[in-house]
């Protein structure tokens, strides 16, 4: 089944929801910010979980597997995400 | 002369502790090792090995193509560095993450190092019933897999022996992986994960889902800034109300110890005078 939701880059204030699930479709932005959301374990077709946010704008925090992982904005904003 | 390398909080400077009698500072968020040690072996292992090399610790790093200032000290310490001829590495992996850790694992055996893997957290995975294969991991990147037990140095003996009986051979710089290599690399470490689990990854949650519950209330938006609040103003007011009764208790000791000593009428006045005003009663 394909899912039609477009992708949406999270720096264009997609409502996450905590506990939404979201699947990574690919990568945008500055190419070593890239390179690192990668070899942090991020990767096309990974399934990861939004675990909540930061008070006063902090990181956001995503799940995947057992591994909680804290993101400042323009590191997230190198995600596309589709919801799942 | 033997290299701990690893991504961030895998357990290096524990495992360097162990290996060489050292008390570095070990903490639980990334960041710790900024610059890096050397220690001689521990005597204790003398009986494992004839042989005393030393060992050093580095800063974390998540590929051998550093993006910061401490990852830069631990790749220039493999590849350039002349002063210590690296042959052997240790590998240091989170049991938990494994496939996060395993890309630098593959690029180390890449670049030609003779290599062992200290797979850390092994008490954590234990504890939760989780029952991996390692041997499948062995098979995977063609060298020796050593479970540590941090929190009481299990494994430390086995690593020893296995860094005696290995053959030393120094590594060279990799050239750049691209995207692809790199998306590849992952896909495969998370297959490899999945294997040495026997498909109970699933299960790993149940690791951190103690602290994942207390996250709910802690990292809440609100009511996380209102339990800041309250732990701060405890610690600041704990200062006065819980110290007053033990800076009176001392108080208290001190003025008794002064009439003490002035009534022994047998000690010379200048004593006297030295022990209460000199030394404070």
């Amino acid at each position: 089944m394909i899912n039609e939701q477009p992708k949406k880059q999270i720096s264009e204030n997609v409502p996450l929801k905590k506990d939404q699930n979201f699947e990574v479709t690919g990568f945008c932005g500055d190419s070593i910010l890239v390179e690192r959301l990668k070899e942090l374990g991020l990767f096309t077709g990974l399934q990861i979980n939004f675990f909540g946010k930061s008070p006063f704008n902090g990181p956001l925090l995503f799940r995947l597997g057992s591994t909680v992982l804290a993101l400042r904005k323009e590191e997230a904003a190198c995600l596309l995400l589709v919801a799942v | 002369m033997i290299a701990l390398i690893g991504a961030p909080n895998s357990g290096k400077t524990t495992l360097y502790n162990w290996l060489t009698n050292s008390k570095f500072k070990t903490v639980n968020y990334p960041g710790a090792t900024v610059e890096y040690s050397i220690g001689n072996l521990g005597d204790q292992y003398l009986n494992k090995t004839s042989n005393k090399f030393r060992i050093i610790d580095t800063p974390g790093t998540y590929s051998l193509f550093p993006k910061s200032a401490d990852e830069e000290v631990t790749c220039k310490l493999l590849f350039q560095n002349t002063q210590f001829n690296i042959e052997k590495v240790i590998v240091v992996i989170d049991g938990t993450q494994l496939s996060r850790h395993l890309l630098l694992a593959k690029q180390i055996k890449e670049s030609g190092f003779a290599m062992i893997v200290a797979v850390t957290m092994c008490d954590l995975i234990k504890k939760n019933n989780l029952l991996p294969d390692w041997k499948i991991l062995e098979k995977e990147l063609n060298c020796p897999v050593i479970q540590i037990e941090g929190l009481l140095g299990g494994g430390v003996q086995n690593l020893v022996k296995a860094i005696s009986e290995m053959q030393g051979n120094k590594g060279h710089e990799l050239p750049i992986w691209n995207d692809s290599i790199l998306a590849n690399e992952m896909k495969h470490a998370e297959e490899i994960n999945k294997n040495v689990f026997h498909g109970t990854v699933d299960k790993l949650k149940t690791v951190y889902s103690k602290t994942a519950q207390l996250d709910s209330f802690l990292l809440h938006p609100i009511l996380g800034v209102v339990f800041f609040c309250l732990i701060m103003f405890a610690l600041f007011s704990s200062i006065f109300w819980l110290a007053t009764p033990f800076m009176d208790i001392v108080d208290q000791s001190f003025t008794w110890l002064n009439q003490t000593v002035s009534q022994i009428s047998w000690l010379p006045p200048l004593l006297v005078k030295f022990f209460s005003q000199w030394c404070g009663f």
